[in-house]
């Protein structure tokens, strides 16, 4: 009986489990809801809205590979990228490897926000969001579109183990960005401009009119012979619509305030800026990695950040030959430029670098200088006269002493103070040479962002707002749309409208432009009338992430680099194994492993292993 | 004790002195004495006249006497030995010679629920018992079962005290880094055993074949590791035993070993003078020389007068840094235990402790172990028990970033000023005396050696309590519950010694998981048939909690004990997080065992899981296994004098795993937050978690496997072979999506991985005399592991982030090493072009004879000195669809281990090594420490390539360029790394494909085999007589010298750990213990 009555028990304790067994295996997630429900309110619906422009920044977590392998940037010491500097790059790349997946994280951001939104609550901005959205994936698809050719346009979120998106033409490609950008600058929701960095109508047309005018190149006009950059324009559609486009949105900003008060730290969010991707240190988790690096990018380096200085990689120094593009009269090179940069003693922010911004100008006037770089026209006796005028300020006896006055030219004069602020030595070097030399070239400071914290200087510490699309590249963008559509002197209107704001002299013709040649000491003038607008882009656009696009879109990549890059030496450095010029990157080798749509046949021309035979 | 045991002794003299005096006339003396085999004497044998209390204990020489009658039987027992009965009959002196317990054969093994005499087993299992853990003498119980069994491969992941170890048996079946063998102490499944003391370790037994791992189904793929703890129960079951104190322990030091040849101060110079050295010719022979600039940067002038670094070298300023971080350390293991037994209740207490200093300053170990363990025998019917270990562990940790700084510094950066305080910045330009150059900005590691602590502190307590009912002959019930219970605490401090802000942290973690088993067990014997039935319902509930929490500038020196002291900072979102997940597992299983004779033996086992992890639909696996067993020995026919043992066993089994996949795997939520911002306005950011795949479901194991445990001349040699073929399939793997997918990924069901292998094992008594007893045992392994299937597609897939290391493709084993080729240096030498389309390309004449450099700089762009690196199809081009091969494993083709032990008299002597062959490692070290892009950094000496007419060294650069002293290398050094110099654009002479992260690593992939000597141990026993004496049954001491010859062409640490992190590298050591066990 006994034995009966335990059997039971141990049975009915079994079977209990037996019963509840489906709820057992249940697991619980206590620490987060489904995605479906999180998006589904007009709360959670947002927050994956804002998602989406957040992986914008994604974007440009990588400045080399807008910037190097161009006349304009030179690596020295660690030479940001010699693999893109020398065009040595191949479908292995990782630089490349992660522009295309944050680029594609973009577009997938922005299609998850059109995925959820049908299965989110109505409410009045919604539709607002959705078309945000398209900016947001048409933007990152132009970038893709001009770094890679055609690319799968994928309009749909992918949330399952599909594996199948081929490579789309070139044509489709445009298309495609440029039917979204027609319909979104024609919206009746989005709104006609917008300052705190959501898209908006003037946005979508100001992209539109790159896409049109990078469209006209790519498919109306033919390559002739790529080392003279020399082509054949066989349409121009495609220009009419740039050109047309772009005059709208520079017809409605007028470029009235000065080129230093345009870029100045207490000035964002200022007209100009049409669209930009959204910094505010309040907004970020940890203020010393959460910003970006914009700021330390371009210039030598100055000196640690211990003595006061702001961090500069050195890995992008400007050339001599982009110095050499701003002439006398020109606002632009002292506004785009730190040219002067006090000494430190103590006291981070109003001391060394930062002072300029955060000191007062009677204390500037008294401080003691550390650097000061005056542009290659100013001549000697122009610097003797500062020399005189700020004799009480060149006997430096900081953390950056001694006090020198370092002319970017070439050679580079290079002058070195006694503490007592007499001269210790004046010599020359060569341009190159002074790359790798501490603060003889200026740093580029239109980003910089005075509030940088000491902790945060050498890292992700700038908080300013990163501008895609800016009024006066629009211009330009007006000025080579014109000019590729023939209508020259509506070109030089844009090109003067720029040009005076700088202070810089109208021209009258393309033909009759000239720049100095530091080479020959002589002026020459362009060789193709695309020069001009391209030597226009350097001055104006410094440290804009334009430089390599440009060059493609012009075709004028290998001829810029033969000439002004020294890692590119013959065609031969920018040809691939299969004997094609490296106009595009290469598809990532780990997409042609992983998307069963694009196989190594579907390589742009200059990765591929096969060879010509 | 000693008292009591005299006290013990009198008494029972004066009882047996009582009997005697009323003994009946006719018992008479009878004498004699007890020897073993050897003919040894046997001291201390209990004599007694069966079913009497009348006994006595054999003296020192073996002698007793004993008054006994006629008809009486004497019984000689001894532990160890077989117990005899002697009739007395008229005989007055009986000479005795015991026999020793043959262990082999009627050895129990733990399989899973339950226990088996090894002669009854039918699968694969490899056993190790506690004194084979213990004489190892290591803190660790995996690291002290390294080379005990064949075909199970330990390795210690890393050169830091914590580092733990990697165990993998059989092979990799699944693609998943972690998947570990399933361990089980004492029946309760957890999730790791670093946590157990060696010294408290009954024995340990490993279920290798799918057969004997198919009752734990789901979780057996990778092997089961069951471990038992001492328990009461261990000695053998006994009415009564009295209570034996037990004490092991031992102290050592240990000494950092075989340091890596880093550069000292002169190959520093002469490395770092190369690297300045520039060029700007365009040609195959670029002549390489320095510009002044580069000449002061890099013998870094001080602005006014002097080079700095010539000077110290002159005067010998140069610095050890690794010396300053590392340490010769004490540790020190001590573990004192009780057992024994009375009429129904079996106890074992113990209690341990372990400490041990790591290599770096600051690292630290600290172990408590708490045991018990009580079986009791209520009543016919029931029985029931309980047992439970509690740990407590403390690990400081030095700190992590001092390491690694200290490294990195090179010989010349100076740890202290003229005034013996510590330099802020030792490679700095204010440590250097030079007004702008320098090497480094680093910090000091000794800064953060003082300015940095972590800590972490781990409770475990792991029970099991069980009732057992046997309500009808042949039949009993157990319900076992098994609690199991962790909890970590970290807390982290880093101060602002080095500019930056104070922070600590704090991150607590618990788990907490129960299993529940309730098994039925039916057993027959009937005539020569013997039955057995065990059936099994198992529940299993897991849930984790995590909490962390960082803050700035806490109160100084409270760490992160005061956290509210300190603020989250202007700005910043506080950083607090917490965590919470679940899982569970319901499982139904039955087992059935049938032998006839002992000779057929049959095994069948199923067991069906059902898991939380899968959506509806997929939640359930069952994993079915079979296997025969023929003790051929057995036979008559088979019957002979030097067979003594022969057993062929065949199995085959369907084991599952899950893994590899998280808790919540098949659920998409809400992710985040990110920060963005609209104007000032902050705008949080979430995001969907991931792309999950629905139909997930569980990967299954089949395998085969063939045994034949052999025994010869009695068992003086014993072994086993065994060949397996192991079949995975529907590996759950986080595949890479496409690109366009934004780097996304996903777990699937994908893949087939097949593994086959041999394993053999021998044993060998060489001598066994009265006073010299030679034993040798050897084990082996070879396992080769294939990628049979990926996902049905493609046959390959490159894993973006790990391209060398983790990308998978068919015909080549899962752990493989994909990577260009290294073939050498481009030099001056003349070659005969070879006739391929690359030769072509370069617009060579196949046949010809030209410089290598012209040959390679006109088609690849390579000058002199740089790395060839191998165009497989010869098409003039390096890309990566042609040229990347599969260039290796990093699983060794084969392990092998051989210990042996000599007994001399009371002496005894063993040692064991190790080995692993034929495997290549990706190493981190090599990678920091071949790298040309650092120029400032501490280098591994290296034989580099220098041309003929490079300018080596000079005095100094004038103003119009011309050298001071110049150095000139005259004739080219064909050294076997490439030629270091200052030219970027070559990424400074080693190109874009040898050593570069991005693309690709060759210099750091290398062989790793090595030899090992894990430890070489004398003993000395004292004789019984000395310790009856004083009351002690055995005494041994011993020195213990672990790791001391290690014989690897690997250039790093340790070839053991060849593939680790930097951050868990550092070098090995020789470890010298001095310990003793003790019994009483």
């Amino acid at each position: 009986m006994k034995k009966s009555i335990i059997i039971i028990a141990l049975s009915a304790i079994c079977l209990t489990g037996l019963n509840s067994c489906e709820d057992f295996l249940t697991a619980d997630n206590k620490s987060a809801i489904t995605a479906e429900e999180q998006f589904s309110t007009q709360a959670g619906f947002e927050t994956l809205v804002n998602q989406a422009y957040f992986k914008m920044r994604s974007i440009y977590d990588n400045s080399a590979i807008y910037c190097s392998g161009t006349d304009m940037y030179a690596g020295v010491r660690s030479a940001g990228d010699p693999t893109l500097e020398g065009y040595s790059l191949t479908s292995e790349n990782e630089t490349v490897k992660n522009l295309y997946t944050n680029l594609y994280g973009v577009v997938n951001a922005a299609n998850a926000v059109l995925f959820y939104a049908d299965k989110c609550e109505d409410y009045s901005g919604k539709e607002l969001r959705k078309e945000e959205a398209r900016f947001i994936r048409s933007y990152a698809y132009y970038i893709l579109s001009q770094q890679f050719g055609g690319i799968p346009i994928i309009k749909e979120y992918i949330n399952s183990a599909e594996t199948y998106y081929p490579r789309n033409t070139l044509v489709e490609t445009y298309t495609y960005i440029i039917d979204e950008l027609k319909e979104l600058s024609k919206s009746s929701i989005l709104s006609e401009t917008d300052k705190t960095g959501r898209a908006s109508k003037q946005a979508a047309k100001a992209l539109l009119a790159k896409v049109y005018l990078a469209a006209g190149w790519d498919l109306e006009t033919t390559l002739s012979r790529a080392e003279n950059g020399t082509y054949t324009v066989t349409g121009k559609s495609y220009f009419e619509n740039a050109a047309q486009t772009a005059k709208e949105v520079c017809d409605a900003i007028p470029l009235t305030m000065s080129f230093e008060e345009k870029w100045s730290p207490n000035n964002e969010q200022n007209d100009e800026a049409i669209f930009a991707i959204q910094w505010d240190r309040s907004s970020s988790q940890d203020v010393s990695t959460g910003g970006h690096s914009q700021q330390n990018t371009f210039g030598t380096y100055l000196g640690a950040v211990t003595m006061g200085m702001k961090y500069v990689a050195s890995d992008l120094n400007v050339t001599s030959k982009t110095f050499y593009l701003f002439e006398k009269g020109d606002q632009r090179y002292d506004a785009t430029f730190m040219t002067t940069v006090y000494n430190f003693k103590s006291e981070w922010g109003t001391e060394g670098y930062w002072a300029y911004y955060n000191a007062s100008a009677s204390d500037l006037a008294k401080m003691q200088i550390a650097f000061y770089n005056p542009a290659w026209y100013v001549t000697n006796d122009e610097i003797a006269a500062y020399q005189t005028a700020h004799a009480s300020q060149l006997n430096s006896t900081g953390a950056m002493s001694p006090a020198q006055i370092i002319r970017t030219s070439e050679p580079v004069r290079w002058i070195l103070y006694k503490t007592d602020g007499t001269v210790s030595s004046d010599t020359e070097i060569d341009y190159r040479s002074a790359l790798t030399k501490v603060g003889t070239i200026p740093a580029v400071k239109k980003f910089d962002d005075p509030q940088t914290s000491k902790e945060a200087a050498t890292g992700n510490g700038c908080y300013r707002d990163f501008v895609l699309l800016n009024a006066s590249e629009i211009y330009l963008i007006a000025a080579e749309a014109y000019l590729m559509a023939g209508n020259e002197s509506a070109a030089l209107g844009y090109l003067n409208s720029v040009r005076n704001r700088a202070g810089a002299a109208a021209l009258t013709s393309f033909a009759g432009y000239t720049r100095f040649d530091p080479e020959d000491k002589v002026y020459a003038s362009a060789d193709q009338a695309i020069d001009v607008i391209l030597d226009e882009r350097a001055r104006e656009l410094v440290g804009e992430y334009y430089r390599w696009m440009d060059l493609r879109r012009t075709r004028q990549l290998v001829k810029y680099n033969l000439r002004w890059n020294s890692s590119v030496t013959s065609v031969n450095s920018m040809t691939g194994g299969d004997g094609n010029i490296k106009w595009y990157r290469p598809i990532p080798a780990d997409e042609i492993g992983l998307n069963t749509g694009i196989d190594s046949k579907d390589q742009n021309p200059g990765y591929t292993a096969d060879t010509a035979e | 004790m000693k008292i009591n045991k005299l006290t013990k002794q009198m008494t029972l003299t004066l009882i047996l002195g009582l009997v005697c005096m009323i003994s009946l006339a006719q018992e008479k003396m009878i004498t004699g004495k007890v020897s073993d085999a050897a003919g040894i004497s046997m001291i201390g044998v209990t004599v007694t006249v069966q079913g009497t209390t009348n006994g006595t204990i054999t003296d020192a020489d073996g002698k007793f006497s004993i008054k006994a009658q006629k008809e009486n039987k004497l019984q000689f027992s001894f532990i160890g030995f077989d117990t005899q009965l002697i009739e007395v009959g008229n005989q007055t002196n009986i000479n005795v010679t015991l026999k020793e317990q043959a262990m082999d054969i009627d050895e129990v093994v733990v399989v899973g629920y339950g226990t088996m005499k090894k002669s009854d087993l039918t699968g694969s299992v490899g056993s190790v018992g506690s004194e084979d853990l213990v004489q190892k003498g290591t803190p660790s119980l995996l690291e002290s079962m390294q080379g005990s069994v064949a075909g199970v491969s330990i390795t210690q992941s890393g050169g830091r005290n914590q580092a733990g170890f990697d165990i993998q048996i059989r092979g990799k079946s699944s693609i998943n880094a972690d998947v570990t063998p399933l361990y089980v102490v004492d029946g309760v499944i957890c999730g790791d055993i670093d946590f157990l003391n060696p010294q408290d370790i009954e024995r340990i037994d490993i279920l290798k074949d799918a057969s004997s791992t198919a009752i734990y189904g789901s979780r057996a793929t990778a092997g089961v590791v069951q471990v038992t703890t001492k328990s009461g129960s261990s000695a053998g079951k006994k009415a009564e035993a009295k209570p034996v104190v037990s004490y092991d322990g031992y102290y050592g030091l240990s000494q950092i070993a075989r340091m890596p040849d880093f550069m000292d101060g002169q190959e520093f110079y002469n490395f770092r003078f190369l690297q300045f050295a520039t060029t700007s010719e365009t040609t195959s022979q670029p002549v390489y020389r320095m510009l002044q600039a580069d000449n002061q940067q890099s013998m870094l002038y001080d602005g006014t007068s002097k080079y700095v670094l010539p000077e110290a070298l002159k005067n010998g300023e140069t610095t050890d840094w690794p010396s300053m971080v590392t340490q010769n350390s004490n540790e020190q293991n001590h573990y004192i235990a009780v057992s024994g037994s009375s009429q129904s209740v079996n106890y074992h207490f113990g209690a341990g402790f372990n400490q041990n200093e790591g290599t770096y300053v600051g690292d630290n170990e600290s172990k408590f172990n708490l045991k018990g363990s009580i079986d009791s025998e209520i009543n016919k019917y029931f029985s029931a028990g309980m047992n439970f270990n509690l740990a407590n562990s403390v690990n400081d940790y030095g700190s992590d970033e001092g390491i690694k700084v200290a490294y990195r510094m090179n010989p010349y950066n100076k740890p202290y000023d003229s005034e013996g305080n510590l330099n802020l910045k030792p490679g700095n330009f204010q440590s250097m005396g030079t007004a702008a150059n320098q090497f480094t900005d680093a910090y000091n590691p000794l800064v953060y050696l003082n300015d940095q602590e972590k800590e972490k502190k781990s409770y475990r307590i792991l029970g099991n309590l069980y009732l057992e009912v046997r309500p009808i002959k042949n039949v009993s019930i157990k319900s076992t519950f098994s609690p199991n219970y962790s909890h970590a605490r970290t807390g982290e401090y880093t101060g602002s010694a080095t500019g930056a802000t104070a922070t600590a942290n704090y991150t607590s973690t618990e788990s907490f998981d129960w299993t529940w088993d309730n098994q039925i067990n039916y057993n027959l014997t009937s005539g020569d048939h013997n039955f057995a039935a065990m059936g099994l319902y198992s529940m299993n509930s897991y849930n984790y909690e995590k909490y962390y929490i960082s803050v700035i500038n806490p109160t100084v020196g409270t760490l992160w004990n005061n956290l509210g002291t300190g603020s989250t900072g202007e700005g910043e979102k506080p950083t607090v997080s917490s965590e919470y997940s679940e899982s569970s597992l319901t499982s139904y299983a039955l087992r059935a065992n049938y032998s006839y004779k002992g000779k057929y033996i049959v095994t069948a086992t199923v067991r069906s899981d059902g898991s939380s992890k899968f959506s509806e639909g997929h939640k359930w696996g069952t994993f079915p296994s079979a296997a025969i067993a023929w003790r051929a020995s057995e036979e008559e026919f088979m019957k002979n004098e030097w067979l003594s043992n022969l057993k062929l066993r065949l199995s085959y089994g369907v084991t599952g795993n899950n893994s590899g996949i998280g808790n919540y795997a098949t659920h998409t939520t809400g992710a985040g937050p990110n920060y963005y911002a609209f104007g000032s306005t902050i705008a949080p950011a979430y995001y969907p978690s991931g792309i999950v795949n629905g139909s997930l479901s569980w990967e299954t194991t089949a395998e085969t496997d063939f045994g034949i445990d052999f025994g010869l001349f009695a068992n003086r040699v014993s072994g086993t072979i065994d060949i397996y073929n192991k079949d995975s399939k529907d590996l759950l793997y986080i595949r890479s999506l496409p690109l366009v997918s934004g780097g996304g990924t996903l777990t699937d069901n994908i893949g087939n991985v097949r593994n086959r292998g041999i394993e053999f094992s021998l044993n060998t008594v060489n001598i066994k005399k009265k006073n010299l007893t030679w034993e040798t045992s050897f084990s082996f392994a070879a396992n080769k592991n294939e990628v049979l299937e990926i996902n049905g597609t493609s046959d390959f897939i490159i894993n973006s982030d790990n391209p060398i290391t983790k990308s998978l493709f068919v015909g080549e084993a899962v752990n493989n090493i994909y990577s260009y080729g290294w073939n050498g240096i481009v030099s001056d030498k003349t070659m005969t072009v070879p006739d391929n389309n690359a030769s072509a390309k370069g617009g060579f004449t196949p046949g010809t004879q030209v410089k290598e450099a012209d040959y390679y700089y006109s088609i690849y762009g390579w000058t002199e000195g740089m790395p060839i690196i191998e165009d497989s199809n010869n098409d003039g081009v390096i890309d990566a669809d042609n040229d990347k091969k599969v260039r290796g494993n990093q699983d060794p083709a084969w392990t092998a281990n051989i210990s042996s032990s000599l007994t001399y008299k009371n002496w005894d002597f063993s040692f064991s090594i190790y080995t692993k062959q034929n495997y290549k490692v990706l190493s981190s070290f090599l990678y920091e420490y071949y790298n040309y892009a650092y120029r400032g950094y501490q280098h591994l000496n290296m034989d580099y390539y220098i041309p003929a007419g490079t300018l080596v060294n000079c005095g100094g650069i004038n103003d119009d360029g011309t050298y001071i002293n110049p150095v000139y290398q005259e004739q080219t050094h064909y050294g076997e790394f490439p030629f270091p110099n200052g030219n970027s654009v070559t990424n400074y002479g080693a190109g874009t494909l040898w050593l570069d992260k991005g693309n690709s690593n060759l210099a750091s992939i290398v062989d790793a085999s090595y030899w090992k000597v894990k430890y070489i141990i004398v003993g000395y026993t004292f004789p019984k007589p000395m310790l009856s004496r004083i009351g002690v049954e055995k005494l041994r001491v011993y020195l213990n010298v672990t790791n001391p010859f290690v014989i690897s062409s690997y250039k790093g640490f340790d070839p053991e750990w060849a593939g680790t992190a930097t951050k868990n590298d550092g070098p090995s050591t020789i470890n010298y213990q001095l310990g003793v066990n003790l019994k009483f």
